[in-house]
């Protein structure tokens, strides 16, 4: 068992008015598996990733990544953990655009102890697996969206983690460089690496072998890929 | 995190915003540029005081007319013409046989153009006794200095300093020559050998005739400028500015000090008076450099807390990817002191610019300045720039660690 959560709150507490994002949630995810966190905006699938992938803690409930209680960790160990076990793609790709692309794709071993030229060497692979060795060089704003996420894809892989957090990836992308980018998933969960995808839309969700619907603070349903969502349910979320 | 990315960044920080950076940058450049000039200055000044003693000793006694308070400057020293001591007097201090003075001279002085055929040149003749060289530790180069029969006989005849005798003959030979001095022609006899500037008198560019010469035939006056009296020993300089104010004091009638019509100072006295008043001035730079460093300080804050700002998202981002709270503070810190290290560098080129001016300067008035850059003062204002950006750029530099890194990669 990779991750298990049960009975996860989260409140967020502005000007003592208390607003409970996440009410109770549990479920456990396998390692290599495909999982989509689907909801409309608003839903807590966001804190809910954001708990998931150690930027935020709960407020209740408990989660064990890998067996260990996620709850009891410092500041400094889930930097750590952000570190080792999570890669992060991001809806709005967050490069440095001062920095180059190859820079770009070895900043997260400058938080660890990789040499420079092992830096080098697997930041190279991964770009050239994204086929992207061309760009090395390259500023970060010279590239095309589909080649941004590619590059922040080689980024998350860099440190070789155990999960992938990709959060509405295809959001600012064409289709075509959409599907380009699903199909890099695709092929990284084939590879064995654990994916969860946070979006809002049914296409995109519909790529991952299991669907976890999240809705006000709840879990409306978690299904394999073989429950297909209805299209009342779509009516639903939409609300 | 290593420490050349955050420098690198630093840099483009810089960069990307010249103008904003410099003026940020310049109270630093400032700070560290007085730091650079109050310490070496300091050395430099020292410098110059040995010298002075060097060339014409610290052994010596001056003696002017006119009442001084214990610390102020003779009123002589105000262009006061005071004529209350007499070349009598000198003779009665050197004839009273007191064991540790060693020589004495009497001196007036006066300036005017002198002529050799056509070439004029302005410059300070002085009226003194034979014994001058002796006194004023004084080589001559060529031909010799006047005899005492020369001093009290009204003898035409002149001592050059060496730069005079350059600018009028170049290299022409100057002994026998006749010129020109308040239209009474004198004929040179020797020349000085070259001591450099000095800041009380400066030798090289003066003339020297026979006192009572000086006195009768060029200023009509009887009285004496100054007196000077070697001492054998310095110990012994206090004991003998006693005596020979008792010997004035008998001679000028005065039963109580405070009436004195003259004053007995060493010259180690007045050199420590100038020293105190380069002193006032390092202390004035000093606050000029920690006012500035002060106000720079801020300065840097102030762009880092703009730079922290700016890069919220990429903040969030580092701290997305693992980065600790520790790794965020030490890349700003880093940032925050590679851009006062770089004001400082300027600030230490700018001191070193500038003491080379200073220097220029003052040699070519014709003091003697050398050119020193202490080493201290580089290391030290090396150290000050990156204590200052230690010290002001660790509060944006803990501002950018606590950002919560959702809020941060959401920011726009």
């Amino acid at each position: 068992m990779l991750i298990r959560v049960k009975d996860l709150e989260k409140d967020f507490i502005n000007d003592e008015v208390v607003t409970p994002v996440l009410k109770g949630v549990t479920f456990d995810i396998d390692k290599g598996e495909f999982v989509s966190i689907m909801g409309p905006s608003g839903s807590g699938k966001s804190t809910l990733m954001h708990i998931l992938s150690f930027l935020d803690k709960p407020t209740g409930g408990t989660y064990f990544f890998e067996g260990r209680d996620v709850s009891q960790l410092s500041d400094d160990e889930l930097a750590e953990m952000r570190s080792k076990k999570v890669g992060f793609i991001f809806q709005s790709f967050n490069l440095l655009n001062r920095s180059s692309v190859l820079e770009n794709v070895i900043l997260p071993l400058v938080y660890t102890d990789t040499s420079a030229s092992e830096r080098d060497r697997r930041a190279k692979s991964l770009l050239e697996q994204v086929g992207l060795s061309h760009r090395l060089n390259y500023s970060p704003n010279k590239l095309s969206g589909g080649e941004k996420q590619r590059v922040a894809i080689a980024r998350a892989l860099i440190n070789d983690p155990e999960v992938i957090f990709a959060d509405e990836p295809t959001g600012n992308l064409d289709s075509k460089s959409g599907a380009q980018v699903m199909k890099i998933l695709q092929d990284l969960n084939d590879k064995g690496h654990t994916i969860i995808l946070v979006t809002h839309e049914k296409s995109t969700a519909e790529h991952a072998e299991r669907i976890i619907r999240v809705k006000d603070g709840n879990i409306l349903d978690d299904c394999k890929v073989d429950c297909r969502l209805r299209a009342d349910d779509e009516e639903e979320l939409r609300k | 995190m290593d420490i050349f990315e955050s420098m690198q960044n630093a840099w483009k920080v810089i960069v990307r915003n010249k103008m904003r950076s410099f003026l940020t940058m310049l109270g630093i450049i400032i700070g560290i540029t007085a730091v650079i000039i109050v310490l070496s200055v300091g050395e430099s000044v020292q410098g110059l005081i040995l010298n002075e003693v060097k060339s014409i000793g610290s052994n010596l006694i001056g003696i002017l007319p006119g009442h001084a308070e214990e610390d102020g400057p003779p009123s002589a020293a105000f262009g006061v013409v005071i004529t209350t001591l007499k070349y009598e007097d000198g003779e009665a201090i050197l004839n009273s046989g007191y064991e540790h003075i060693e020589s004495l001279a009497m001196y007036v002085s006066g300036s005017d153009i002198i002529s050799l055929n056509d070439k004029k040149a302005s410059a300070t003749f002085y009226g003194t006794t034979a014994s001058y060289p002796d006194v004023q530790n004084s080589i001559v180069e060529k031909g010799r200095f006047f005899t005492k029969e020369e001093e009290i006989g009204n003898a035409k005849v002149v001592v050059l300093g060496s730069k005079v005798a350059e600018d009028l003959f170049d290299d022409q030979e100057p002994l026998g020559m006749k010129i020109k001095i308040k239209k009474t022609n004198f004929t040179v006899i020797g020349v000085l050998k070259s001591k450099g500037g000095g800041l009380i008198q400066n030798e090289d560019t003066n003339l020297f005739v026979p006192i009572k010469t000086a006195q009768n035939v060029l200023l009509g006056i009887n009285h004496l400028g100054f007196i000077r009296v070697k001492v054998d020993k310095p110990e012994n300089i206090d004991g003998t500015m006693e005596y020979i104010s008792g010997i004035l004091r008998d001679r000028h009638n005065i039963d109580n000090p405070s009436e004195d019509d003259f004053n007995v100072r060493s010259v180690a006295q007045a050199l420590e008076t100038i020293g105190s008043i380069t002193n006032a001035l390092r202390f004035f730079l000093a606050a000029v450099a920690a006012i500035s460093l002060v106000v720079g300080g801020f300065g840097i804050m102030n762009i880092m807390l703009a730079t922290v700002q700016e890069r919220t998202k990429e903040i969030g981002l580092r701290k997305a990817i693992g980065a600790k709270n520790a790794d965020i503070v030490r890349q700003f810190l880093i940032e925050a002191v590679t851009i006062t290290f770089i004001s400082g560098i300027i600030g230490i080129i700018t001191g070193a610019l500038l003491l080379f001016l200073i220097s220029t300067v003052v040699n070519a008035m014709g003091y003697y300045w050398e050119l020193i850059i202490s080493p201290w003062s580089i290391i030290l204002g090396c150290l000050v720039s990156i204590g200052i950006g230690l010290i002001f750029g660790i509060a944006p530099a803990q501002k950018a660690a606590t950002l919560n890194p959702i809020e941060a990669l959401r920011y726009e």
